[in-house]
């Protein structure tokens, strides 16, 4: 994380993305947290608890963990990452595992992030019909 | 379009990408801009193989409409990807639905579509062929 008044790189920022998919994967949600805001909103698709507008770091951070107790196997490959100015975006392929089975997505992350590397709003683009369906199995 | 040999920037695929989408809002699709075996998969059209394909696919989409609109939130590009932020309205049976699409697209170094995925949120995607 950069130091206060430090302006990160688009380079950085797209490190730091990475860096949290990382922190996700190995179970480190606190990792995760360090890199949003107090006040960041996460913007969930779909009519399913995951969807909705979760605002402030410790409602987003209830929904990423009630998703990781939900589903098995969680994978989250990185296919690519991006970022300009105001965004960064990164492409994931991603799979988890409900019940016995399996359920794939390319998925699209949508993230503000700040000079000091802090994400401010997520959104993200998914099958959230698909995302029903295994939540119904 | 750059001639052969010439490898595009990413800023110069961001604003082909620009003028492309803007194009399309029209109805208007450049068949230079894609490579002969580029591949399509959207929400509204499945997926498509094929240069002339792909084209007509494009072409005809605003036409399914009484009023299409694609305008950029944000374009970004990198050595391998453009991806469009795109705010989407379509108008039809006299109702309006707006969405937020995400456009992915593989280039050559050219600057051509090889490959195009067109997502739109599911809902709102029922809501559009519902019409």
């Amino acid at each position: 994380m950069a130091e206060a008044g430090t302006k990160l790189s688009l380079d950085q920022k797209v490190q730091t993305i990475r860096d949290g998919f990382e922190a996700f994967k190995r179970g480190d949600l606190k990792r995760v947290a360090e890199l949003f805001t107090e006040d960041a909103v996460w913007h969930g698709r779909g009519s399913t608890k995951f969807g909705g507008d979760f605002k402030g770091k410790e409602a987003l951070m209830g929904n990423m963990a009630q998703f990781a107790q939900t589903f098995q196997d969680i994978r989250l490959d990185i296919h690519d990452i991006l970022a300009n100015d105001k965004h960064v975006v990164a492409l994931v392929n991603s799979s988890v595992k409900r019940d016995g089975k399996t359920y794939a997505d390319q998925q699209t992350f949508v993230f503000h992030v700040t000079d000091q590397g802090k994400t401010t709003e997520t959104w993200v683009v998914s099958d959230t019909e698909q995302l029903k369906k295994s939540l119904e199995s | 379009m750059a001639d052969a040999g010439t490898k595009l920037t990413p800023q110069q695929k961001i604003e082909m990408a620009r003028k492309a989408i803007e194009g399309t809002s029209r109805g208007e699709v450049n068949p230079e801009g894609f490579a002969r075996e580029a591949v399509m998969r959207g929400s509204l059209m499945g997926e498509i193989k094929g240069r002339d394909a792909v084209v007509a696919a494009l072409k005809k989409i605003p036409t399914m409409f009484e009023e299409f609109r694609q305008q950029p939130h944000a374009i970004l590009a990198d050595n391998d990807h453009v991806v469009a932020l795109i705010n989407l309205k379509v108008k039809s049976g006299g109702k309006t639905v707006e969405a937020q699409q995400v456009m992915v697209v593989h280039t050559n170094d050219q600057g051509q579509v090889t490959e195009l995925w067109a997502m739109i949120e599911p809902e709102a995607l029922k809501q559009i062929q519902k019409r």
